[in-house]
């Protein structure tokens, strides 16, 4: 049956005005409900009305119509139906429902009516058309006509009473007695209908069609009887004194409802008018037969749509229990508990609900005033009923009258909503429920107040102020604390387990929050051990784990470590499903890496359940790993450790759905690994792909670190231009998305210092690009120097941008010089083309006015390893001149005699050397502006930061004077030279470190053996205090 | 069904050889003829009479007119992307994905030609929606039939250009590259190129030649689908030029039987239908049902930007004229605001 009370198809047979109807019925006779829901009665019945034409070819009138409705064009919509025949292939049952159309469309202005002379004469043009369209009687919409004249009759007449006419009530109650005549004759058609029915026996199995034919005409039958009491008890409202004056009236609605309710109690409308029967009853004098209406309402079955209906009837019978002397409290407030304490979220805004409030709360207030009430009884009455009242100030409707009177009565200012005493600690709590409801109470109030901390301190608030809210927020705590420790003691029993668990988990949450760690713990770990593979359980048991965790910070690893561990092994096998267990766990794993227990965290990385908590620790374990790798010292083990990071770093990334910043720096560790073993392919997939991808996500999100973005477009251009080496790659696509990469780096580097930060930023490009170089085997070298160049071009021949071009030149120099054969001081083949064209573009560069600083450093540089030693000197020259103590310019300068002088003829040798000795180009005032090997060590000597310039400098004094004393073939000098390494041996035993002391011993070797002396080197190792002296 | 399971692989194994062995040999591009399936070969010449294909060995030529699209071996991505959007409408997306390319770059003449096409539609398709400037599409329209007057698309730019001409209210213009499609090669171009002259004849008032070049286009027997809509266009041209030559009987016939047989789905041409009812009604002064024509164009059918605009200007004052100057006024605002470059 469609519309039976257990039917759930019936739901969608009830259309939104009976809704709004039924819901009326649970008001207080005042019909606020239409007024108040007026244009939404009005739009539900556009709904019902809306036609279901089937599309055809041929004017598209329904859509049109539609259209024009939506356009607010109604005019035009009436104009459209007048001449609707002229238009070719209209419908002809459209048609032919053209004044019900019409009706619509005025249904439809009322909504956007300007004033209230245009919303009354859209009103009677809409009865009027609906009045005519009702004379086709056979029309196969004519019921839901008539229907819905009845509901625009009867909200017509709410309409009039909640204007300010003279004469409304009268002009309403006429507008409620046609729309009860139009109801009746409903109801007559229909009876008719279904007796006939009833007489022809229809099989639903066998004529399914005309079963439901059947059941439609029933339920609007129903609906037209209860709209048929409501029209009639709506127009009894309308007198001053409906018993006196409306008797008739209220006979003829409660006959209906008798009616309806005796012999319809199976169906949604014969269940529900139990509660109209009583408050006719009511109204008529009938107190008794009232209540027993209101009593058969509630033993109605529990069903949601009876909801409404039962929550009136047991307003009505709390207030009768409440109007009686002395008032009932107890009994009134029995009978609301039921629906208070059980009322749903979709629920809580109904009117019927705000009145169900208001008279739970003069309920309280009566057991507040009555003699035998106990002074703690009475502030938790007076609480209880402030706490509905605010509640039921929230939201608009007529009970916000009587509301704030009672709150007034109470010395609650009217616009004081935050205005809520809390119970307190000093309440001695009746029973282990009444602990846990005001520890609740307490607990949702803390809450608030530790937003309006957050926001303090979001705001700046002044330091006393958050300190005077942190300082309630503590006491309310304490006094929750109090009352769950009262309320636990009183556990027997009869108490539930989960209400004394939740008693506990509240009580846990709250020690931890007041940061009493130990008793959080053991609360949490006694919940956890005594309830497992319950929620309240795992909760207890992380909140217990997340004391420890912070206890650690104070107590001794030693002594928790193994609690912890213990609780948190307990946890995750208990609830080895539950993804709050998997971070108990992770607290475990956390701490094992905090250790470096690489092995430890990874076994239990392995136990943990797939999914996304093992993947953030997967995430993490593979960036530990690649800094291990970068440290490690040992080819083989850094390879196979950099093989685990992908391995880890890319399974911690399946599945991920949400990205945070941690995400992009792992993802951005991943793409490093894959360079480092050589895939760049593969770095530029993490770097670009479309979830986790840094370079797409960067955009989304914030920026994980300040310097992370420079090094990400780094590490996408390294690997885009690792890919050019690739055969099968795109080069000229290549090139482009690594020029965007460009671009996309110097826009990193903005800000006022931006252009410091886009050199620094270059530097380490250049820096990187020469260690893939250096790391890389011969061909895969020339692979990728090929492939740089080709980028460096491209982006010379398309900037101007002076530190781009500095950029440029720079990292051709650095792949110019790695291109060199070791040993070799002069470049050739494509080093030689490499550093050339370095040199032209510092050269250009030394044009511009803003080019950086070191660009005559680099361009003399470039000059020196191409070979052309003295335009070099000239360079280092100038510059030494304007600036003597740049040190890696008085090296490269004394380098440059000191190479130069190696490819001099014999007879200038040794002039040369000595040059790189005791410097050259003397200046103004007479002494040499570049300083030579001697005066380098002598300046970097006393300074730590400067020790291996000092060495080297040592070293190359006893090259270039060894090679002086050769060329000069003078035997003296080659004996100064190895003085001169054995006096720094001496003073410095360890010499700079195994490289250079190696570099020295060579060295000395070569000098003795020249000097016709058994090749000793250097003596053995020194001892460890000379070391430590070093 | 077992059977089916068996020789499942081997049918994978075979599409799997027929799928990538060929365009790791050779050179293929693919064509999208108007009617029937793509076609891949090696485009063997271009003209502006059409292309013609290599396909296995020998050649196939395919008229201008009678191509969708051509998808080039060497196609960027950006291009691929470019020719999608515009062909699906989504002019500004196409032009932000066309922009990035550098046609000189392009690897091929056919490339470049067909990418300076994409934009050169898609500037004009903006400018005509009232998004763009109408003088400088013209611009790039006429530097394209100038320097690809080769090119498949020369007569797909010329009705552009007639277009972007009849826009600007230059008809002269656009009598010259409307005329200029009957020498294309398909007989839907050739009949296009009726249809857009004789609609500029009638805007210029020249109803009686519009009105017989119209009528010659209703009176032909035609099977393609792009055929049928435009003597369905002409037919509601024809509607319009019968009522502005005070033969409003037979005018409302033919739209009466036009609206019969409606598709809606075809806004395009609906709403030429109702504009064409709206100028009839006009011409017999009832107001109001000029009113409800031209707003079933503004309500229903108003993607097609040259009919829309059409419709609003009318209800803007038609509107004034029956005593409702606010909803004039909105008319005009939604004219502003909507095509910018078309509200004057």
């Amino acid at each position: 049956m469609l519309n039976r009370i257990d039917s759930s198809a019936r739901e969608t047979l009830i259309s939104h005005p009976q809704r709004l109807i039924e819901q009326r019925d649970h008001r207080d006779g005042t019909l606020a409900t239409i007024r108040a829901a007026l244009p939404v009665t009005i739009a539900a019945v556009m709904i019902v009305l809306s036609p279901n034409w089937a599309h055809a070819d041929g004017e598209p009138a329904e859509s049109f119509l539609k259209q024009l409705r939506a356009a607010g064009l109604h005019d035009q919509a009436i104009t459209y139906l007048d001449r609707l025949d002229r238009y070719p292939g209209v419908d002809a049952e459209l048609l032919s429902a053209v004044a019900l159309e019409k009706a619509q469309t005025h249904i439809d202005s009322i909504i956007t009516a300007r004033t209230a002379s245009q919303r009354d004469q859209a009103f009677d043009a809409a009865m009027e058309q609906l009045q005519v369209f009702l004379k086709k009687k056979n029309h196969p919409r004519a019921s839901e006509a008539q229907t819905q004249l009845g509901k625009l009759q009867m909200v017509r007449g709410a309409q009039l009473l909640a204007g300010d006419q003279d004469d409304a009530e009268k002009a309403a109650r006429q507008s409620f007695l046609d729309a009860a005549k139009t109801f009746d004759a409903i109801i007559e058609t229909l009876r008719g209908k279904l007796s006939s029915m009833q007489g022809a026996r229809i099989d639903p199995k066998k004529e399914p069609e005309k079963a439901a034919q059947r059941d439609q005409y029933r339920f609007e039958f129903l609906q037209a009887q209860v709209n048929a009491g409501e029209a009639r008890l709506s127009a009894a409202e309308t007198f001053p004194n409906p018993q006196k004056n409306a008797k008739n009236l209220l006979t003829e609605a409660l006959d209906r409802y008798t009616d309806l309710s005796e012999k319809y109690e199976k169906y949604v409308q014969g269940a529900s008018a139990f509660f109209p029967r009583g408050r006719v009853e009511q109204m008529l004098g009938q107190k008794e037969k009232a209540v027993e209406s209101f009593t058969r309402m509630l033993e109605q079955p529990d069903a949601d749509d009876l909801r409404p209906a039962k929550i009136g009837a047991t307003i009505r019978l709390m207030e009768m229990e409440l109007a009686k002397k002395p008032p009932k409290f107890n009994e009134a407030l029995k009978l609301g508990e039921e629906f208070t304490t059980t009322v749903r979220p979709n629920e809580r805004s109904l009117p019927a609900v705000q009145d169900l409030r208001l008279v739970m709360a003069k309920a309280h207030l009566a057991n507040r005033d009555a003699k035998s009430t106990k002074p703690p009884q009475k502030k938790r009455a007076t609480a209880e009923a402030r706490k509905l009242l605010l509640e039921a100030k929230k939201y608009p409707g007529d009970h916000i009258k009587d509301t704030e009177a009672l709150l007034a009565d109470m010395g609650i200012s009217a616009t004081d909503e935050a205005d809520v005493q809390l119970p307190s600690a000093t309440d001695d709590p009746e029973s282990f429920d009444a602990a846990l409801a005001s520890a609740r109470e307490l607990w949702t109030g803390s809450e608030s107040l530790q937003k309006q901390v957050t926001a303090l301190e979001k705001a700046n608030a002044a330091k006393d102020e958050i300190q005077r809210v942190e300082q309630s927020l503590t006491e309310i705590r304490g006094d929750a604390i109090t009352l769950l420790r009262r309320g636990l003691s009183m556990i027997d029993g009869k108490t539930r387990t989960e209400t004394a668990n939740e008693a506990r988990q509240l009580l846990t949450y709250l020690l931890f929050s007041q940061d009493q760690l130990w008793e959080s713990h053991v609360v949490g770990g006694f919940l956890a051990r005594t309830s497992p593979g319950t929620d309240a359980g795992l909760r207890g048991g992380l909140l217990s784990l997340s004391s420890l965790q912070k206890l650690i910070g104070d107590e001794a690893v030693d002594r928790l470590m193994p609690e912890l561990e213990s609780l948190g092994n307990y946890l995750a096998t208990t609830w080895p499903e539950d993804p709050k267990a998997a971070m108990a766990k992770g607290i475990l794993i956390r701490l094992a890496l905090s250790q470096d227990q690489f092995d430890k965290a990874a076994r239990m990385i392995d136990e943990m359940p797939a999914g996304a908590e093992k993947n953030s620790f997967l995430r993490i374990q593979g960036q530990l790993k690649y800094q291990q790798a970068r440290q490690s010292d040992d080819d083989q083990a850094t390879e196979t450790l950099m093989k685990q990071a992908i391995s880890d770093l890319s399974s911690g990334f399946e599945n991920l759905t949400l990205v945070a910043p941690a995400d992009l720096q792992a993802a951005l560790v991943l793409a490093k690994a894959h360079l480092a073993v050589d895939q760049p392919g593969a770095a530029v997939r993490v770097l670009e792909h479309p979830k986790f991808g840094p370079v797409k996500q960067s955009k989304n999100i914030d920026a994980p670190s300040e310097g992370f973005m420079p090094e990400l477009y780094r590490k996408q251009l390294q690997a885009l231009v690792g890919q050019m080496t690739n055969a099968e790659g795109d080069t000229d696509k290549l090139v482009r998305r690594a020029s965007k990469a460009m671009d996309d780096l110097r826009a990193s580097a903005s800000g006022p210092d931006g252009k410091r930060r886009l050199l620094a930023i270059f530097l380490s490009l250049a820096t990187d690009i020469r260690e893939q170089l250096d790391n890389a085997n011969p061909q895969r070298k020339s692979q990728l120097i090929k492939a740089f160049r080709v980028f460096l071009e491209r982006i010379a021949d398309s900037t101007k941008d002076p530190a781009t071009l500095m950029w440029v030149g720079q990292t051709m120099m650095e792949m110019g010089e790695s291109s060199m054969p070791p040993g070799t001081n002069v470049a050739a083949g494509e080093a030689k083309d490499l550093l050339t064209m370095a040199s032209e573009t510092f050269e250009k560069l030394k044009d511009y006015p803003e080019a950086p600083k070191t660009t005559p450093f680099l361009y003399g540089k470039t000059l020196r390893l191409s070979g052309g030693y003295s335009k070099a000197l000239d360079e280092f020259e100038d510059l030494l001149r304007a600036k003597p103590t740049m040190l890696d310019a008085q090296i490269e300068a004394a380098r440059t005699y000191e190479q130069w002088a190696a490819t001099l003829p014999a007879k200038f040798k040794g002039n040369a050397y000595k040059a790189a000795l005791m410097g050259g180009r003397p200046g103004d005032n007479k002494k040499n502006v570049i300083w030579g090997w001697g005066k380098i060590s002598q300046v970097t000597q006393r300074s730590p930061q400067f020790r291996d310039a000092f060495f080297d400098a040592r070293y190359h004094i006893a090259l270039c004077r060894f090679l002086q004393g050769k060329a000069i073939n003078d035997k003296r000098v080659i004996e100064k030279s190895k003085s001169d390494i054995t006096s720094v041996a001496n003073l410095f035993p360890e010499l700079g470190g195994p490289e250079q002391r190696q570099k020295f011993d060579d060295l000395l070797k070569q000098i003795q053996r020249e000097l016709g002396e058994a090749p000793q080197g250097l003596p053995a190792t020194p001892p460890a205090e000379a070391q430590a002296a070093n | 069904m077992t059977y089916r399971y068996r020789i499942a692989p081997v049918v994978l194994c075979l599409f799997a050889v027929t799928v990538f062995a060929p365009t790791a040999l050779a050179q293929t591009d693919r064509l999208f003829p108007t009617d029937g399936d793509m076609v891949l070969g090696k485009i063997k010449s271009v003209s502006k009479s059409g292309v013609v294909l290599t396909v296995s060995g020998k050649d196939q030529t395919f008229p201008a007119g009678t191509i969708t699209k051509i998808l080039f071996q060497g196609d960027p991505t950006a291009l691929t992307e470019g020719r999608e959007s515009a062909l699906d409408g989504q002019f500004d997306q196409a032009l932000e994905e066309l922009r990035t390319l550098k046609i000189d770059d392009l690897p091929r003449d056919v490339i470049k030609a067909d990418a300076q096409f994409y934009i050169v539609l898609s500037q004009a398709k903006q400018a005509l929606a009232g998004r763009g400037d109408l003088a400088s599409a013209a611009k790039s329209a006429l530097n394209f039939a100038r320097s690809q007057s080769n090119s498949w698309r020369f007569f797909d730019v010329a009705k552009l250009l007639g277009d972007l001409a009849a826009a600007a209210g230059n008809a002269d213009q656009a009598l010259k590259y409307y005329g200029s499609l009957r020498s294309a090669p398909s007989p839907e171009m050739k009949i296009q190129s009726v249809y857009e002259t004789s609609m500029v004849q009638l805007s210029k008032g020249d109803i009686e030649t519009a009105q017989k070049q119209l009528q010659q286009i209703v009176g032909l027997k035609v099977t393609s689908a792009e055929s049928v809509r435009l003597k369905n266009l002409a037919k509601a041209g024809l509607a319009v030029a019968l009522a502005r030559g005070d033969k409003q009987g037979e005018s409302n016939q033919l739209i009466n039987e036009m609206i019969e047989t409606l598709n809606p789905a075809d806004t395009v041409v609906a709403a030429r239908i109702y504009n064409a009812q709206g100028a009839a009604m006009e011409a017999a002064g009832d107001d109001e049902g000029a009113i409800l024509a031209y707003l079933h164009t503004h309500l229903m059918f108003s993607s097609d930007a040259e009919s829309h605009v059409l419709a609003l200007r009318r209800l803007a004052d038609l509107w004034t004229r029956v005593g409702k100057p606010d909803r004039a006024a909105q008319a005009r605002g939604e004219l502003q605001q909507r095509y910018p470059g078309l509200s004057g």
